[in-house]
């Protein structure tokens, strides 16, 4: 899970409120973002809305890598949305099958925007987004054909009273332009084109506000069957996407390698590459390499703040140009510590987790896009937003890695302090020994204790004595 | 000979890591001896002398730490370099016996534990010069023994700083007691050392618990083999002052026994 916000004064302590607050309301264990896994990007985040002249120090970011979101999350998540999950397009968001799914990611937003054209006064607009994959080809007896029904187990019976709009878009954008490859029933009110990230798409629109589509039936089952029979066709890969692997034996060194693809045939562009690396794994910045197509590429901005042991995580911030259809491959070394027993988790052979790194990127879509109404689709302005019509903005998460680090034995913290402290014992007492007592030279002595005890019983026994 | 010359590279050696304060002593004693003053509690030379030698030592590190200050315009570099001796906050393993030792530290005593095994480095210096005031190169030898055994960072570099000097008292040879076994487990321990850590790290199939006990036995061993350059030297002086054989009131040979 990640958080970021812009505050606008007295950051720490307020980070920690939001924090803990957000961690009461999402049922979420961000209470445990602290200076540990906190840092201050200067680049990669701008806050979105209106905002003042942004001074980057206010700005904060944390990673939690190792929360996964389940379904106490997900109640208070629903809980937000006007209607709850009891009407409307939410009565589909049931757990049991939003998580019997390949990718579940969940979203808020918050940011403030003008209450209309005039701007005169401010309004927070609260966006929250649902990203589920569910995978059909495997779980459906390897067809692609789905319903909501299939996916959800329920169907949309009405649309949310509080709703102003309410509506369902469904990608039917054919991949040839000859004939129709797909079928979705029932058949679409209107159909709505729109280009998104860089591809012209055509969207099916089922409004469930307007009174003509429940007519036929009390509930919308959207059905979409693929007519011709499975071609290994395969998805098209995206202009930008990014890989991160860990490299390297052992529990004492290592390697974490970035790999960020670009596929766009002739447009080179900048991408800002945002690294946060927990301070138990040291790197070493003279070991940073950025390879692009076997040169070396220098970035033309790098931010590195590096790590305080058990205070604040590493910080690399570096904006990269990438040359049309190439790789970069970003490669740093890294030392791993031995950390105390007490800040092992409790499966520490499981390893810790590093979080994603960010790339952030103004990509440059091949088609061109045209100024669109914002009230007129206000979905897609914002979920993919676009300065201009050349280009859309895209923010990728990498894969989080797990790292090993070397573990201390923990059953035996008083088997070693007691080790310890008998060799500190040993060098104290032949010392001792050393400096109190002189040499002497040795004096007869008249015997030991059992001797003098045998001699008695002796006497007793009128045996002569030793 | 020279106080001076001596005052400054012990500043300088104090102010790299803060252990070298302790060869202040030594150093004291060793130039009273050659100045031929005697060391008597009462004595008015003595202490105009180590006043002033402490003068200059003292001093002298002001003045280095005041030429860092200056050049990094702030106090940080003080708990950043000492802060960091004495606190042993990184757990680096290395080859001495603190790393693990507060690895597996519970929170509540780590303070307690931390002053104890610093102070440990400091406390044998009184008794030594009590004991060793007359010869103060051995009293220095002893010292830089304990100081790579017990240091917050050991390094092998410490142990052939005084390892280097072991040939000095090759006379003490024949009263050394154990000089055999111990000269083993150094060896063994010393070859050992890469073979676990490399089944620690590496292989896997080793536990940190290996590694460890090779530190622990390398400093029994380095212990043992300084205290038992102590009792040789010590017995040679006896033999100095009262003869090479001796004997007993009935005229038998006599055995030395400490007491």
């Amino acid at each position: 899970s990640n958080l970021w916000y812009l505050f606008s004064h007295s950051v720490d302590k307020a980070w920690k409120e939001l924090s803990n607050i957000l961690s009461g309301i999402f049922c979420a264990s961000l209470n445990f973002i602290d200076s540990t896994n906190t840092v201050t990007p200067t680049a990669s985040f701008k806050p979105l809305g209106l905002a003042n002249g942004t001074d980057h120090n206010l700005l904060r970011y944390a990673v939690l890598p190792r929360e996964v979101v389940c379904t106490e999350n997900l109640t208070p998540w629903k809980k937000l949305l006007p209607c709850g999950s009891k009407a409307g397009l939410a009565v589909l968001l049931k757990a049991e099958r939003l998580f019997h799914s390949s990718y579940h990611s969940q979203a808020v937003h918050i940011r403030p925007i003008c209450r209309d054209a005039s701007c005169l006064a401010v309004s927070w607009e609260l966006r929250q987004t649902l990203t589920v994959v569910f995978d059909t080809f495997s779980s459906g007896q390897g067809k692609k054909d789905w319903s909501l029904f299939k996916m959800f187990s329920r169907t949309l019976t009405d649309a949310c009273p509080l709703a102003s709009q309410s509506k369902v878009y469904v990608d039917i954008s054919p991949k040839n332009k000859e004939k129709e490859l797909l079928e979705v029933t029932p058949p679409p009110a209107s159909v709505h084109e729109a280009i998104v990230q860089g591809d012209r798409r055509t969207y099916a629109v089922y409004d469930l506000l307007s009174p003509s589509l429940f007519n036929t039936s009390r509930s919308l089952n959207v059905q979409l069957k693929w007519k011709r029979p499975q071609d290994s066709s395969e998805l098209p890969t995206p202009v930008l996407h990014a890989q991160r692997y860990v490299s390297g034996y052992g529990l004492q060194t290592g390697e974490i390698s970035t790999l960020i693809y670009n596929t766009h045939p002739y447009r080179a562009f900048p991408v800002i590459l945002l690294e946060t690396v927990p301070w138990y794994l040291r790197l070493y910045v003279h070991t940073l390499t950025i390879i692009t197509k076997g040169k070396e590429n220098k970035p033309s901005y790098i931010h590195y703040q590096p790590a305080q042991d058990r205070r604040r995580p590493h910080l690399l911030e570096m904006l990269i140009q990438l040359p049309a259809n190439s790789v970069t491959k970003i490669t740093i070394q890294f030392e791993r510590a031995l950390l105390k027993w007490t800040e092992y988790p409790p499966d520490p052979n499981h390893g810790f987790y590093v979080s994603s790194s960010v790339l952030s990127a103004l990509v440059p879509s091949v088609i061109a896009m045209k100024d669109m109404d914002v009230e007129q689709s206000p979905l897609f302005t914002s979920l993919f937003p676009s300065l201009d019509g050349s280009s859309y903005f895209v923010r990728l998460y990498t894969e989080p890695l797990l790292v090993n680090l070397p573990t201390p034995d923990f059953s035996m913290p008083y088997n070693v302090i007691c080790l310890t402290c008998t060799v500190v014992a040993v060098c104290y007492g032949s010392f001792y020994n050393l400096l109190t007592r002189t040499f002497h030279v040795e004096e007869p002595s008249r015997g030991g204790l059992a001797k003098r005890l045998a001699n008695v019983i002796r006497k007793f026994r009128g045996v002569p004595p030793l | 000979g020279s106080a001076f010359l001596s005052a400054v590279f012990l500043a300088l050696a104090t102010y790299q890591s803060l252990y070298p304060l302790t060869l202040f002593a030594p150093a004291l004693l060793y130039l009273l001896q050659r100045q031929f003053i005697p060391i008597k509690l009462k004595s008015k030379s003595f202490w105009l002398y180590t006043m002033q030698y402490a003068a200059l030592y003292l001093c002298s590190l002001v003045v280095i730490i005041c030429l860092s200050f200056f050049l990094l315009n702030s106090w940080d570099f003080i708990p950043s370099v000492y802060g960091f001796i004495l606190s042993v906050p990184d757990l680096t393993p290395n080859i001495g016996l603190f790393w693990y030792f507060f690895a597996e530290m519970f929170e509540h005593f780590s303070l307690f534990f931390v002053c104890v095994f610093q102070i440990n480095v400091f406390f044998y210096t009184i008794p030594l010069a009590i004991k060793l005031k007359e010869h103060p190169v051995f009293f220095m030898f002893v010292q830089i023994a304990i100081i790579s055994i017990f240091k917050s960072y050991p390094t092998v570099g410490d142990i052939a700083l005084y390892m280097a000097f072991l040939p000095v008292w090759n006379h003490l040879y024949r009263f050394l007691r154990n000089i055999f076994i111990l000269s083993c487990v150094l060896i063994v321990c010393s070859l050992l050392f890469p073979v676990l850590w490399h089944l620690w790290i590496y292989a896997g199939s080793a536990n940190s618990n290996f590694y460890y006990a090779i530190t622990l036995t390398f400093n029994i061993g380095q212990i043992l083999l300084i205290s038992d350059y102590f009792y040789a030297f010590l017995r040679r002086e006896y033999y100095l002052t009262h003869g090479l054989h001796l004997t007993r009131q009935d005229g038998t040979e006599a055995m030395l026994v400490l007491k």
